[in-house]
């Protein structure tokens, strides 16, 4: 087979068509900034999903690790080492001594206190607690035999606190203030009494 | 030389290959820009191992296969009206015989006869293999003239 004679199809030539280069050009660029600003917005919110999980977690992880540092976590999970609970007449107001842990960074001690019918302390200062929050508190006073611990409670008449002792004092002195911010009596809590 | 002084150069060319292979003016418009704003992208990747037009008219003709994969071509080209330029009889009975051809036979006519590319060349634009466009060459070059004849 051979082929047809090639035809001559110049009469076809169309009119010039209006501009389609401009047009395209144009079309071209409007798409790429609007492909830019959308990827950019797309990797902003990507981002910021990624920080706030990654933030997220590292909060959680905090909070967890606070709780499991705390000495209410370590008491309920090592439960006390103590085999005697013993209860302090405080003024008013009895204390009772309900677990002990040794840690080691101190003693940890989980208490009730009651006010026997007496709002106590007004708690907020530094070294103080709002028993009935279960804060934990640090000792006024510390040492190497002894250390000194307020107790403030804001208005109920009974709760509970968690004292930290940092060292391992023998002996701690245990303060109690009514809401006026009065004393209402200390105690010496020997810590051979209520060990095992 | 810029791109859009490249399209301008091969406008009339892209534009022509659309209006004589779909036969609607306003599609013909459309798919030429669209193979501009196509070649916009790939230009990045062009590495000028093919001359320029052939580059373009592969673009061109992805462009269309496209467009009638959608089914816009299945029928012959819009018929010019001839009453309205009688001075023009002999190019209208061109554009007319033309444009009732087959899609296929009007693309490959386009692609030798008016654009100038080789069967060679026409074929790897198509995809085929050359033998085969020859084929194709030899049938749509023969409805032409059997159309031509059998025009009053």
């Amino acid at each position: 087979m051979t082929d047809e004679e090639p035809l001559d199809l110049g009469a076809l030539e169309p009119p010039e068509p209006t501009d389609q280069a401009r047009a395209a050009i144009l079309r071209f660029r409007w798409r790429v900034v609007f492909v830019t600003v959308v990827s950019i917005v797309a990797v902003a919110f990507a981002a910021m999903g990624v920080a706030t999980v990654y933030f997220g977690q590292r909060h959680d992880i905090s909070m967890l690790r606070d709780w499991v540092a705390g000495p209410e976590s370590q008491i309920a999970i090592s439960g006390g080492s103590n085999c005697k609970t013993p209860t302090y007449k405080v003024g008013y107001a009895d204390v009772t001594v309900l677990q002990v842990l040794r840690h080691t960074n101190g003693w940890l001690l989980h208490m009730v206190v009651q006010g026997n019918g007496h709002a106590l302390g007004t708690g907020g200062e530094p070294g103080s607690a709002d028993v009935s929050r279960r804060a934990s508190i640090l000792p006024l006073v510390t040492g190497a035999t002894s250390a000194r611990v307020r107790i403030q409670d804001p208005g109920w008449d009974a709760g509970e606190a968690y004292v930290v002792v940092p060292g391992t004092p023998d002996q701690f002195q245990l303060q109690l203030n009514d809401p006026s911010g009065a004393e209402v009596g200390t105690i010496a809590v020997n810590m051979a009494d209520v060990m095992c | 030389m810029r791109l859009e002084d490249v399209f301008r150069d091969h406008q009339r060319s892209v534009y022509a290959y659309f209006l004589r292979s779909t036969g609607r003016p306003d599609v013909a418009e459309e798919l030429t820009q669209e193979t501009f704003f196509r070649a916009c992208a790939a230009a990045l990747r062009y590495r000028g191992d093919a001359p320029v037009v052939a580059w373009l008219f592969g673009i061109a003709r992805r462009v269309l296969l496209e467009s009638s994969r959608k089914g816009l071509f299945d029928h012959h080209a819009e018929v010019p009206d001839a009453s309205a330029e009688p001075d023009l009889a002999q190019k209208l009975d061109l554009e007319h015989a033309f444009a009732q051809l087959a899609f296929q036979d009007r693309e490959t006519l386009m692609l030798v006869d008016y654009l100038g590319f080789t069967p060679t060349e026409a074929a790897e634009l198509a995809g085929i293999e050359a033998g085969a466009f020859r084929v194709r060459l030899h049938r749509a070059r023969r409805n032409l003239r059997d159309r031509l004849k059998e025009t009053p």
